[in-house]
């Protein structure tokens, strides 16, 4: 089973990924999208240790030359963070989801898309014709499922 | 935002490129109408007596009207001298001496003009640097670099040069211009701090959003 999660205030300049309990660097995207249909796509594109760019399923692939970092954040930083977790093995069916360390419960679907903006380095990129650039994508939201059966949308960061 | 802020670079970079060339275009003007070669006498035109090509008779200064509309004879000494040099012309020799008092020495000097004319001047030597200066230009002795803003004759003005009733040219020291130097000390700063920017910001998109942050 591996360990995922995600330490945020909601913006990306402040956000650290884990996987099984260490700090990444390197990430340019995140996508999960999990509901309770079965659909399980937990993406992750990082940047090696080699420095090539690899995309891959977090829960069943191997994470090969994932960049390990010295933690971020102290232990009071932290408090000032919601931290998602995902423990899983690769499907719905044994999955499970914690938010600042409180499994929850009735989950209808949980989706998380983070990327970072494209950087371009060297002098060509001062010349550049892209006059539009990259945005930053940063969303994350669980729909639960109500007692009385309606459903409701909420913000995890 | 990233690209918008490398324009903004980029365009200070133009507007810096332009106005250092702005600021040296005199300078570059004067320095391709006057000087070029090394060594005192430039000459300039053909030597007389000399024999063209094609021609089958021999050419002469006599037997023939004189031609009116390039006669040296007929420029007035500034403006034989102003093409010596590159000087400044001044209206009287008090102009310069009020502001940087009598000269130590004055010696009479023999030089040939733009036109090829022999020129009497009298050379104000007030020493230090400035003197230095005036006798190169006016030896012919003087180097690109000193268009540069590494050199310090580059922060100096040209020799002043005032007409004299007798024809004579007094010609003064080069002096400091402190304008000059106050323009590219801020040209100069505006260069390194632009380019103090871009590696900064290109250093901080490489290091990632921050230290705080896994992604990059």
């Amino acid at each position: 089973m591996a360990t995922f999660a995600i330490e945020s205030n909601g913006r990306i300049e402040k956000t650290v990924v884990y996987f099984n309990g260490q700090q990444l660097g390197g990430i340019k995207e995140i996508f999960l999208n999990l509901d309770e249909e079965g659909t399980f796509d937990g993406i992750l594109q990082y940047e090696g240790t080699d420095k090539q760019i690899r995309t891959k399923q977090i829960f069943s692939e191997y994470l090969e030359n994932l960049k390990i970092v010295e933690p971020s954040f102290t232990e009071e930083e932290a408090t000032e963070l919601q931290q998602l977790k995902i423990d899983s093995e690769g499907d719905i069916e044994d999955t499970i989801v914690t938010i600042n360390d409180e499994e929850l419960e009735g989950i209808v679907s949980l989706f998380v898309h983070i990327k970072s903006a494209e950087n371009k380095n060297g002098i060509s990129s001062l010349f550049s014709k892209n006059k539009i650039p990259d945005h930053v994508e940063f969303k994350a939201e669980i729909t639960f499922r109500n007692e009385d059966d309606t459903t409701e949308t909420e913000e995890i960061f | 935002m990233k690209t918008k802020i490398n324009l903004l670079n980029l365009w200070a970079l133009i507007i810096l490129t332009t106005a250092t060339l702005l600021l040296l275009s005199p300078d570059i003007a004067e320095a391709r109408g006057s000087f070029g070669g090394r060594g005192f006498g430039r000459s300039f035109g053909r030597s007389f007596g000399g024999r063209s090509f094609g021609r089958s008779a021999p050419r002469s200064s006599f037997g023939r009207t004189r031609s009116m509309t390039s006669n040296p004879m007929r420029m007035s000494p500034s403006q034989r001298a102003a093409s010596s040099f590159g000087g400044r012309s001044l209206g009287s020799s008090r102009d310069y001496t009020a502001k940087y008092g009598i000269p130590r020495k004055a010696q009479p000097f023999t030089g040939t003009n733009a036109s090829g004319m022999r020129q009497n001047y009298i050379i104000n030597n007030y020493g230090g640097y400035g003197n230095g200066l005036m006798m190169g230009y006016m030896m012919g002795h003087t180097s690109w670099m000193w268009m540069m803003p590494f050199h310090p004759a580059f922060y100096y003005s040209r020799p002043y040069y005032v007409d004299n009733p007798d024809g004579t040219v007094s010609v003064y020291p080069p002096t400091f211009d402190f304008g000059r130097l106050f323009f590219t000390v801020l040209i100069v700063g505006a260069i390194v701090y632009i380019i103090y920017v871009i590696i900064r910001n290109k250093r901080r998109m490489s290091r990632g959003y921050s230290s705080q942050s896994s992604f990059s």
